[in-house]
């Protein structure tokens, strides 16, 4: 399409002037036929004015200001509401987690946790007796540790 | 004399800052406007108040990103058109009654535009321009569907456009012969799709 149709085309579709594109589409057919297009639709666009005056609903202003301010308080309110998504990715890491420590413990060997055996025949039973201690005090403490036993 | 100082200016400065009874002024002032705007593009009444009560919040939520770069009623338009174009796009209301209600011969008349005879009812022939030049326009920009509504619905010169929208008259030109392009583009696609006879 030529230039002339680009800068007079607004003048033309409102009747206000565009004699130079007028003379023009009187010799080129192409931009003849392109502009009774735009034209036709250009005629179109009246339906979408309102026909008759549309009367705004009684309390129209009220209701919007209630609409809005319920929500601000949504808004507010939404501050402390938890994502659905982040709990559901919470409870999974929690699972996974668990899951973790649990295999981790079952794959530890049992006898690996030290038996807490104090009974006089463990406390004797790990004296050495091949090598008899000198030291008084050693064998003193043996002495009250087994006068203080009682089954 | 720039806009930010006039009445209206202030009186958005005053809603900017978060006073509600300024917001409530410029409710009152452009209700009407809003409710004739959406009733020519989505003509369900029972929904008009639905999308009014949308297109004023979004005002009111985002006040305070109003530039003062166009007038209050550009920027309220174009949040209105969007707000139609968005909810025909969600309901898909509109359902297409060129084949269902209207004769051959009305559909001819919606083609070619011929005014109605008295044998048609002149309101379905209405009906079905406003459907087709809808579904035209859900095909454009959005900058293209407003600068063609405020030209062709508002009857806004292309000064006055360029006033409006901080843009010069040729490049308000330009789009606007863009965007009729697009239009045409858009027409010859769906005349040629099947199903549809517009």
């Amino acid at each position: 399409m030529h230039r002339i149709v680009e800068k007079e085309l607004e003048d033309y579709l409102s009747g206000r002037g565009g004699r130079e594109l007028t003379s023009h589409l009187t010799n080129c057919e192409q931009c003849r036929g392109e502009v009774a297009e735009m034209q036709t639709l250009s005629g179109l666009f009246g339906d979408l004015r309102a026909v008759e005056p549309v009367a705004v609903p009684l309390g129209f202003s009220n209701r919007l200001m209630l609409n809005i301010n319920d929500r601000k308080s949504k808004s507010f309110l939404s501050i402390f509401a938890v994502d659905p998504g982040f709990t559901r990715k919470l409870a999974l890491a929690s699972l996974l987690c668990l899951a973790a420590c649990g295999g981790y413990l079952a794959t530890q060997p049992v006898d690996s946790v030290a038996p807490s055996d104090h009974t006089p025949e463990a406390v004797m039973a790990s004296h050495d007796v091949s090598a008899p201690s000198d030291d008084p005090q050693h064998m003193d403490g043996m002495l009250v540790t087994l006068a203080s036993y009682h089954q | 004399m720039d806009y930010q100082s006039t009445e209206e200016g202030a009186l958005v400065s005053r809603a900017q800052s978060g006073d509600d009874d300024a917001f409530q002024e410029i409710v009152q002032k452009y209700q009407s406007k809003v409710f004739s705007i959406i009733h020519g593009i989505v003509r369900q009444r029972n929904d008009v108040e639905d999308i009014a009560q949308q297109v004023f919040s979004k005002v009111y939520f985002s006040i305070r990103n109003f530039d003062y770069r166009s007038s209050l009623i550009t920027w309220i338009y174009k949040i209105t058109v969007n707000e139609c174009f968005d909810y025909l796009r969600k309901k898909k209301v509109r359902k297409l009654v060129y084949e269902s209600d209207l004769s051959e011969d009305e559909v001819r008349r919606v083609e070619n535009t011929e005014p109605a005879t008295d044998r048609a009812p002149r309101t379905d022939v209405r009906l079905a321009g406003q459907d087709y030049i809808v579904k035209l326009l859900a095909k454009v920009s959005e900058e293209e569907r407003n600068l063609l509504m405020l030209k062709e619905v508002e009857g806004y010169s292309v000064e006055e456009l360029a006033q409006m929208t901080s843009l010069n008259e040729n490049t308000i030109k330009v789009k606007l012969f863009r965007a009729r392009q697009k239009l045409v583009k858009a027409a010859q696609r769906l005349d040629r799709s099947p199903g549809t006879v517009a």
